[in-house]
C-alpha cells in the first residue's frame, strides 16, 4: 500500500517515512505542492498525508484543486494550525481527517489505517487488539495466535469495537448494529452480551479487555495490567 | 465594575453639585428679591407721598395771608374746609419758627409733629396721634417776611388711604410667585442637565463592554456635549493604541505556539522511533505536556478574539457525550473510570459546540489528573444548562477556589507533570464560560473530592 507524504520539513518527512515503513506502509515524499501534483498524476496512491504549510502553495488550496479534478484519494491533513475554524476549513476543503501537530506516531498510523478501511477503500483483512485478532473475511478469532470459537453475536460485537480500537463505540450505535431497528431490545440486553464477552475473553486469558463507559458506550483496548 | 462605580459617582456628584448650588441660589433670591422689591416700592411710595404732601402744603401756603407784619396768619376758609373727615385723612398745622402753633386743622389743636430741627429742608415724620398713625412732612416757608413751618400729615388708617395696604398685600404674593418660578427653573435645570449627560451615560455603558475580546469598541462622539467630546476622543485614541499593543501580543502568543508545533512533532516522532520502550515511556509525558501547553496557548489566543453569536446554540448533552467518549480511553489508561449521567434529552444552550467541548474537556482532564487510581470521574448534565464534573481527588480548599481559574495557577503540591493540566486548562474554562455569559465554580464534594460546575444560559430548542 503506497502512500504519498507531502511535507517540506525534511526532518519530519524522514521521520514520517520511517514510521510508516515500520508500520507496513510504503511511502514517497514530496516537498512541494508542485512535485506532489506531478507524483499524483504519475502514480496511484492509497492515501495522501498532506502538511498544510507548504513553501509554494497553501495546502488547503492544493487540496481544493485536487478535489476539483475529481481525485478521490483519501487525504489526511497535518497542520500546525489547531484552531476550530481551521479544522472546519480543512474538512470543507475535502480532507478526510485532520491531525494537529504534535501527534503520536501510533495516532497517525491508526488514523491512516482507519482511512484505508473506509467503505469503498481497501478493507483491512485483520483487526488486532493486544493478542486478539479477527479475520474480517472468515470471521475467525485468534487469541495469541490460537483460533478460538466465539458466538456470532460476540464476533459482531468485537468487530464493532475492534474497528475503532481505543475509541468509544456509542451504546446507541451498538444497539442499532447488533439488534437492528426493527427488533427493540430490553435495556440490559447489550450489557448482558458485553458481560458474557468479557467473561469469555478472561477465560481465554486474552490480553484485550472490554471497558464500559457508563452513560456513553464501550470500547476495547489492550490489557495493560497483564502486559 | 470599579470604573462603573467611579463614573456614576462623579456624575451623581456633578449633578448634585449643580442642583445644590441652584437651590442655594433660590434660597438667597427668594430672600433678597422681596426685600429689594419692598425697598424700591417703599421708596417709590415715599416719594409719591412726599409729592402729595407738598401739593397740600402749597395749597395751604396759598390760602395763608397776613394783614400786617407780625400779625398772626389767617387761612382762607375755602382751603380750611378741605381738611376734615372724608378728605383722604389729610391734616395740617402751621407753626412759627420756634415751633409755636399758629393754625391747625386738628380738632385738638395740637401740632402734628412737635420737635423741629432748624433748617430749610422738608422733614418727614411718622407719628401716632390718638388711635391713628400719621405720616407727614414739615416744610419751611416764609410768610410776610416771617419763617414759618407748614406741616402736612395723612392718617394712614383713613379708609381712603390704600397705598400702604396695597404694599402689604402685594409683597407676599410677589414672594410666592418668585419662589415658585424659581423652583420651576430648578426643575427645568434638572431636566437640562440630565439630558446633557445622557450621551455620557450611554458611552459609559458601552465602555463597560470593553474586554480583551471586545477591544474594538469605541465611544460614540454623536450627541456628546462639546465640553466632553475631547475626553471621548482621547479615550478612543488610547483604546486604539491599546488595541494595537494587545493584538501584537496576542499574535505573538499564537505565532510562538504555532512555530513550536513542527519541532515538537519531530521530537515526538524521534522519541516514538526509539527502540527502548522504557525510555519512550519516560519521555512521552513531557512531550505530551508541551504539546498540550502549545494547544492551550493557541486556544487562549483564539478565545480572545471570538465573540459568541447570540443565535448560536449547542446541545450540552452532546458536548458531554463527546467529551466522555473522547477522554474515556485516557482515563482507563490511568486506571480511572468516566461516567456520564443526568439529562437523557438534548439540553440546548446558547453557545458553540466546539468551545463548550473544550471547556468540558478541560474540566474532565483536570478531574482525571487529580482523581485517585481506581476512582470514577463523573460528568452530570442537568437540563437547566449545567454540567457538573465530579472527582474523588483531594478537592480544592476554599481559599484557593478563586485562584484556580487564573492563568498558570497550579496546585503547589503537584510536582509531576504527567497528566497534569498546564495551569491553562481551567483559565480556558473560565474564559469560555465568561464568553458564553455562563459561570464556573468549584465546590467540595460530599464524601471527598471536588465538583466543578459549569453553567451556560439555556436557549430555545431549534
Amino acid at each position: 500500500m503506497r502512500l504519498l507524504v507531502v511535507e517540506d520539513n525534511l526532518d519530519l518527512a524522514e521521520l514520517l517515512i520511517s514510521a510508516l515503513v515500520r508500520n507496513g506502509f510504503a511511502a514517497d515524499v514530496m516537498t512541494s505542492a508542485e512535485s506532489a501534483q506531478e507524483a499524483l498524476a504519475g502514480a496511484q496512491y492509497a492515501a495522501v498525508v498532506l502538511d498544510l504549510g507548504l513553501p509554494d502553495e497553501d495546502g488547503l488550496s492544493f487540496l481544493k484543486r485536487l478535489r476539483q479534478r475529481g481525485a478521490g484519494v483519501p487525504v489526511l491533513i497535518l497542520t500546525a494550525r489547531g484552531g476550530l475554524a481551521d479544522r472546519v476549513d480543512g474538512l470543507r476543503a475535502g480532507a478526510d481527517d485532520y491531525l494537529v501537530k504534535p501527534f503520536a506516531t501510533e495516532e497517525l498510523v491508526a488514523r491512516l489505517q482507519a482511512l484505508l478501511r473506509r467503505p469503498g477503500e481497501i478493507l483491512g483483512r485483520r483487526l488486532e487488539v493486544g493478542d486478539l485478532s479477527l479475520d474480517v473475511e472468515t470471521r475467525q478469532l485468534f487469541v495469541a495466535g490460537r483460533p478460538e470459537t466465539f458466538s456470532a453475536r460476540e464476533v459482531d460485537l468485537l468487530e464493532l469495537m475492534m474497528r475503532r480500537v481505543g475509541r468509544v463505540v456509542q451504546r446507541g450505535f451498538v444497539e442499532d448494529q447488533l439488534f437492528g431497528l426493527d427488533s427493540p431490545v430490553g435495556s440490559n440486553a447489550i450489557e448482558v452480551a458485553i458481560h458474557r464477552l468479557r467473561k469469555h475473553l478472561q477465560l481465554l486469558r486474552a490480553r484485550a479487555v472490554v471497558h464500559t463507559v457508563k452513560g456513553v458506550g464501550y470500547f476495547i483496548a489492550e490489557d495493560t495490567k497483564q502486559a | 465594575m470599579r470604573v462603573r462605580g467611579a463614573l456614576r459617582w462623579t456624575f451623581r456628584s456633578t449633578f448634585s453639585h449643580i442642583i445644590g448650588l441652584q437651590m442655594l441660589a433660590i434660597a438667597a433670591t427668594s430672600l433678597i428679591m422681596p426685600l429689594a422689591i419692598f425697598m424700591f416700592l417703599n421708596r417709590t411710595v415715599a416719594s409719591y407721598q412726599l409729592g402729595m404732601l407738598r401739593r397740600h402744603e402749597q395749597g395751604v401756603l396759598h390760602g395763608l395771608s397776613v394783614s400786617a407784619p407780625g400779625a398772626p396768619p389767617r387761612l382762607d376758609p375755602a382751603v380750611r374746609s378741605r381738611y376734615g373727615p372724608g378728605n383722604g385723612g389729610f391734616a395740617f398745622t402751621v407753626l412759627d419758627a420756634r415751633g409755636a402753633l399758629l393754625l391747625s386743622s386738628q380738632p385738638d389743636g395740637q401740632a402734628l409733629a412737635s420737635v423741629l430741627r432748624a433748617g430749610d429742608q422738608a422733614q418727614t415724620f411718622k407719628r401716632r396721634i390718638g388711635a391713628a398713625d400719621y405720616t407727614g412732612a414739615s416744610f419751611p416757608e416764609t410768610l410776610g417776611g416771617r419763617r414759618i413751618w407748614i406741616q402736612v400729615g395723612q392718617n394712614l388708617e383713613d379708609p381712603d388711604v390704600v397705598l400702604d395696604d396695597v404694599l402689604a398685600r402685594f409683597l407676599p404674593q410677589v414672594g410666592w410667585l418668585s419662589v415658585s418660578l424659581l423652583l420651576l427653573l430648578l426643575l427645568i435645570d434638572v431636566l437640562i442637565v440630565r439630558r446633557a449627560l445622557a450621551p455620557v451615560r450611554r458611552a459609559s455603558t458601552l465602555a463597560e463592554a470593553i474586554t480583551p475580546s471586545r477591544i474594538d469598541v469605541r465611544l460614540p462622539l454623536e450627541g456628546m456635549p462639546q465640553e466632553i467630546a475631547p475626553m471621548v476622543l482621547a479615550v478612543n485614541a488610547a483604546l486604539d493604541r491599546l488595541e494595537r499593543g494587545f493584538r501584537a501580543q496576542r499574535d505573538l502568543t499564537a505565532d510562538v505556539a504555532h512555530e513550536l508545533r513542527t519541532p515538537l512533532t519531530v521530537l515526538r516522532m524521534r522519541i516514538d522511533a526509539l527502540p527502548d520502550a522504557q525510555i519512550r515511556a519516560a519521555l512521552h509525558p513531557g512531550i505530551d505536556l508541551m504539546g498540550r501547553i502549545v494547544s492551550q496557548l493557541l486556544a487562549i489566543a483564539e478565545l480572545e478574539t471570538v465573540v459568541i453569536d447570540p443565535a448560536d446554540r449547542a446541545d450540552l448533552r452532546a458536548v458531554c457525550l463527546e467529551t466522555a467518549e473522547h477522554l474515556a480511553p485516557l482515563a482507563i489508561l490511568e486506571h480511572k473510570q468516566i461516567e456520564l449521567e443526568g439529562a437523557s434529552a438534548p439540553v440546548w444552550v446558547r453557545g458553540q459546540h466546539d468551545f463548550l467541548f473544550q471547556a468540558v474537556r478541560n474540566l474532565v482532564e483536570n478531574a482525571i489528573a487529580h482523581a485517585p487510581s481506581g476512582s470514577v470521574v463523573g460528568i452530570a448534565v442537568h437540563p437547566r444548562g449545567e454540567v457538573r464534573v465530579l472527582d474523588r481527588g483531594p478537592g480544592v480548599p476554599p481559599d484557593r477556589r478563586a485562584l484556580l481559574f487564573q492563568r498558570f495557577w497550579r496546585r503547589r503540591d503537584r510536582t509531576s507533570a504527567a497528566g497534569a493540566g498546564a495551569g491553562l486548562g481551567l483559565s480556558i474554562v473560565a474564559r469560555i464560560a465568561e464568553q458564553h455569559g455562563g459561570s464556573i465554580s468549584v465546590e467540595a464534594r460530599k464524601g471527598g473530592g471536588a465538583v466543578f460546575v459549569l453553567g451556560v444560559p439555556l436557549a430555545d430548542a431549534p
